[in-house]
């Protein structure tokens, strides 16, 4: 297809050029921030020895620790302690409200990398090829950074939601550079937004425009990958009313939404670009609505508006909200609630998630009689969150996800790291394998220092080493048979030793209850 | 440790597993570990007495072309559907290289001729799962689960699950599966005795190797009495521990001159081949091979698909040279969840399509033809465009569980269907 403009073309260059992903981890270049021990100074030293001890008994109401198992990336005392100060409702509240939280800390080292406020055009005009690394692991970087450390607790954890929902691999071709641009205008700009912006905003995004091949879709010769998934993955689901004609016509729609710098070089290569003359003008059905000859970028918008209004679309979000927060099979009644929000509220997200974390639907089941299994990400996320480490190598962190099977951003189909027991719940090795080496000191720049350790110990309302451990991983929910096992354990050793405390801290990230949430 | 806090923990259970003496009588003794059951037992098979074969099963993900691959060049309709794509007939430049005067491989894939020479290979075409739909997730689905047309979202095993918990083991049944990845692949959901190992070369237990037993023990306690599947998983995760500690993938040398690709995929097969040497009494590997959904910028020749065909291509093949002498021992299966667009797009590339190829391979396969009811190209006679669906992919499949892998109960293996077997393999 030749472009239709002299000095178009500049970006086909980059196609199929992927990248690989252990290479880019193993980069030597890499220039990023120290982390601040802001991990000491708010998750662990905020609360310090003996503080969980002076939690009066639950009395009553809701447990909050449930809440903060699935509102969350992973249990902190402090964060316990300033949820039973606020109670259930008002905690929520400031979450759904994350511009009202104080994340300073974690704003100064983000603004210490340049890339993640840029455009698609200017990364590509201030990386080019051989500095793009930069580009990946600022990214990389920002994600671990904010999950582990971020105040806006529920924010980080919508995000990964949606974050799989209109999954991108960033280690497709342009999208090393564009998915910079989707996480912090598409989802983070959207994700307590409403659904239907973030949709619209996802059908702009260079990243999804590549990623999903829409950049070459024109009239007279459709390519129907982003029509397909844009209604099997992003809206009315696969078992959603829509026939493979509409897949067809749904892409005819779509002709002409492109990339600067395919056939247009109109000076911001990479940035989303109508051009008319590409547009399919015929007239097209999708899903029984007629669009009318003579359209052009309408056409797209009017399908994106039939997808972000249809029923099924409500029902497919929520139902995903429901199981990514809550669990792998939620009631159809909680569905049906949480669908009827999305209708009768254009979609808004932050209504749904407070219509689904609230104490009836967070039942307060224990660990043990969990089903859903916290993922690679979250469990390393978690025992990070747990306050185990000073200073933290973040990026030692990412790699080691590689052999987990789970690194942010990699996951090369379009619909998103799987989130189910089969998926995950054969692989057992990886996670202990992980919890030993991390408490083990093997993972460089990431080695739980021994007072810390046993300042988590301390903090415990129960005495003794292993309901400590129990308290700091989990706020005393690991089930206490199997603490026992690990009670045992420690029973054989005459001395508890550093390296003894540290075992014991990777058995109980080991036991079954731990990878539940 | 002591020992009566042991024995404590074993009353308190419900008995001694199997496992669980061995490990305990492992610790008691100062050699550390008995060795393990599986090791005599196969120094003592000679070779495959039963008659049963590992299943190799190489599943490209992302909907593999199969008209690149094994194309139909002496059909007329191809070279107008494609006119920027389709590989040339034999003789031409970039020409194919010919199996049976209708067919050819793909220049790229031409090293798959040394085994359809060899009668090791067999291609079937126009074949594949008769869903209709065109998703990739749920043609995985209906493919995987074995359930093509019907309600496949409502069953949560695989077709190679079912024949695993439906057939008995080869040997001691500790490992019957292994699928080379991070993640389960649907068709072992549910399987009994199988992980998901990237590199098995790997697979040890982490952490100072002097506390190693017990903290397996206390683990193996905890998992002992969660629920399935981490409960066993674990187990498996245990005795497979044993058995890849006893393997030297590092130092494994490929006979015959085999040489495999230095490539992910090429990594797989040699770790495949050391353990099937190894003779563990495997019944099944399972290896992804993703990337192949090329909407954008095909490549016959010189591009993307080109160079993946390649490493397909020369990988099987150095498997193929390396296992000359176990070739009674293997069936392999080379399958992907849908084939492409029979018209190629605006973007040099293929849609979605329905249709497509698949291969078999190993020494009990009637190898050097390509099996076909061929639909033809001509516009009538395609399936919403696509290549049509003469053979139903359960028909090999079920040909190679009934005959090379001793599958006693087809019909729990596929409900709902009967697989017709065309003579694939003998």
């Amino acid at each position: 297809m030749p472009p239709i403009a002299a000095g178009a073309g500049t970006l086909l260059r980059y196609r199929n050029s992927r990248f690989n992903a252990a290479t880019l981890l193993n980069t030597s270049s890499r220039s990023l921030p120290p982390v601040p021990p802001l991990s000491t100074a708010r998750l662990h030293a905020a609360a310090g020895p003996g503080a969980a001890t002076n939690i009066p008994p639950v009395a009553g109401g809701p447990d909050l620790r449930y809440l903060l198992h699935h509102a969350t990336m992973g249990f902190t005392v402090p964060d316990y302690l300033e949820a039973r100060q606020l109670g259930w409702a008002a905690w929520l509240e400031q979450q759904l409200q994350p511009e009202t939280i104080d994340d300073s800390d974690v704003d100064a080292v983000l603004a210490q990398l340049p890339t993640l406020t840029l455009s698609a055009s200017e990364l590509l005009n201030q990386y080019p090829d051989d500095l793009v690394e930069q580009v990946f692991l600022e990214l990389q970087f920002a994600v671990m950074l904010r999950m582990i450390y971020s105040r806006k607790l529920l924010f980080e954890r919508v995000v990964e939601l949606w974050t799989d929902h209109f999954n991108i691999s960033q280690l497709d071709d342009l999208c090393l550079w564009f998915k910079t641009v989707d996480d912090r205008e598409v989802i983070r700009a959207n994700a307590f937004g409403k659904f239907p912006e973030m949709l619209a905003a996802s059908a702009k995004s260079p990243a999804m425009l590549w990623y999903l091949d829409n950049y070459v879709n024109i009239v007279g010769a459709p390519q129907e990958n982003y029509a397909r998934e844009l209604m099997e993955l992003h809206t009315l689901g696969v078992d959603g009313p829509y026939s493979e004609q509409d897949v067809r016509e749904v892409a005819r729609c779509f002709t002409g939404w492109t990339l600067d710098g395919v056939y247009t070089s109109g000076g911001s290569p990479g940035e989303f670009i109508f051009v008319p003359q590409l547009h399919d003008t015929g007239s097209k059905q999708v899903l029984g609505v007629t669009i009318p000859p003579g359209g052009g970028i309408e056409d797209g918008e009017t399908v994106l508006q039939i997808l972000a209004t249809h029923p099924k679309t409500a029902e497919f979000v929520a139902t995903k909200l429901c199981r990514g927060l809550l669990g792998y099979e939620p009631s159809t009644e909680l569905v049906a609630d949480v669908a009827a929000v999305y209708l009768t509220t254009d979609g808004d997200i932050e209504e749904m998630v407070r219509k689904i974390l609230r104490p009836e639907t967070v039942a307060a089941v224990p660990l043990d009689e969990r089903t859903k299994l916290r993922r690679p990400m979250h469990i390393v996320v978690s025992l990070m969150r747990a306050g185990l480490v000073g200073s933290a190598d973040l990026l030692a962190i990412t790699t080691r996800l590689l052999r987990l099977g789970q690194v942010p951003y990699f996951h090369p189909t379009p619909d998103g790291y799987p989130d189910s027991l089969d998926a995950w719940g054969s692989a057992v090795l990886p996670r202990w394998e992980y919890a030993s080496d991390l408490f083990g000191g093997a993972i460089p720049g990431n080695v739980p220092d021994s007072t810390t350790l046993q300042t988590l110990i301390a903090s415990s309302p129960k005495s003794g080493v292993v309901p400590g451990i129990s308290w700091a991983l989990t706020g005393g929910l690991l089930p206490p048979r199997e603490l026992r096992d690990v009670q045992l354990y420690l029973d054989s050793h005459p001395v508890l030793t550093d390296a003894v405390l540290r075992e014991a801290f990777a058995l109980a990230a080991s036991s079954p209850g731990y990878q539940y949430f | 440790m002591k020992q009566d806090e042991r024995s404590n923990e074993t009353t308190a259970g419900e008995g001694l597993t199997r496992r669980r003496f061995l490990r305990d009588a492992g610790v008691v003794s100062a050699a550390g570990f008995t060795s393990p059951l599986w090791l005599s037992k196969a120094a003592s098979a000679a070779t495959n007495p039963t008659g049963r074969d590992v299943l190799v099963h190489v599943f490209l993900r992302g909907g593999m072309d199969g008209l690149t691959t094994c194309v139909p060049y002496g059909d007329p309709e191809l070279q107008p559907a494609r006119p920027d794509l389709a590989i040339a007939p034999p003789g031409a430049t970039n020409g194919a290289v010919d199996l049976d005067g209708f067919f050819g491989l793909a220049p790229a894939a031409a090293p798959l001729k040394t085994i359809y020479d060899a009668g090791r290979l067999a291609i079937v075409h126009a074949v594949g799962s008769t869903d209709s739909t065109r998703s990739h997730f749920d043609a995985f689905k209906a493919m995987e689960r074995g359930l093509p047309e019907q309600d496949y979202d409502s069953v949560s095993t695989g077709w190679l699950a079912r024949h695993l918990l439906t057939t008995p083991p080869l040997g001691g049944g500790l490992l019957r599966a292994l699928a080379m990845d991070d993640l389960m692949p649907l068709s072992l959901g549910g399987a009994p005795q199988t992980l998901p190992i990237p590199d098995p070369a790997l697979f040890s237990f982490p952490g100072d190797p002097l506390t190693s037993p017990w903290r397996q023990r206390a683990i193996e306690a905890m998992y002992e009495r969660t629920g399935e599947p981490l409960s066993g998983a674990a187990q498996s995760t245990f005795d497979t521990i044993e058995m890849m500690e006893a393997i030297d993938f590092d130092g494994y040398v490929p006979e015959n001159g085999a040489v495999y690709p230095a490539s992910p995929f090429g990594d797989k097969l040699k770790r495949a081949a050391a353990l099937i040497k190894a003779q563990i009494d495997l019944e099944c590997l399972f290896i992804d091979y993703g990337g192949w959904d090329h909407h954008n910028t095909l490549g016959p020749i010189d591009g993307v698909m080109a160079s993946m065909l390649d490493d397909l291509s020369r990988s099987l093949e150095a498997f193929h040279l390396d296992l000359l002498d176990h070739q009674d021992d293997v069936t392999g299966l080379v399958i992907s969840e849908f084939g492409r667009r029979v018209a190629q797009n605006g973007s040099l590339g293929l849609d979605h399509g329905h249709g497509g190829c698949l291969m078999v391979f190993g020494g009990h396969v009637a190898g050097g033809q390509v099996f076909t009811s061929w639909p033809g190209l001509a516009p009538a006679a395609l399936d919403q465009g696509d290549l049509a669906i003469t053979t139903d992919y359960r028909d090999v499949v079920g040909e190679i569980l009934v005959r090379r892998l001793g599958t006693t109960d087809l019909a729990a293996v596929f409900p709902g269907y009967t697989p017709n077997f065309h003579g694939i393999v003998v």
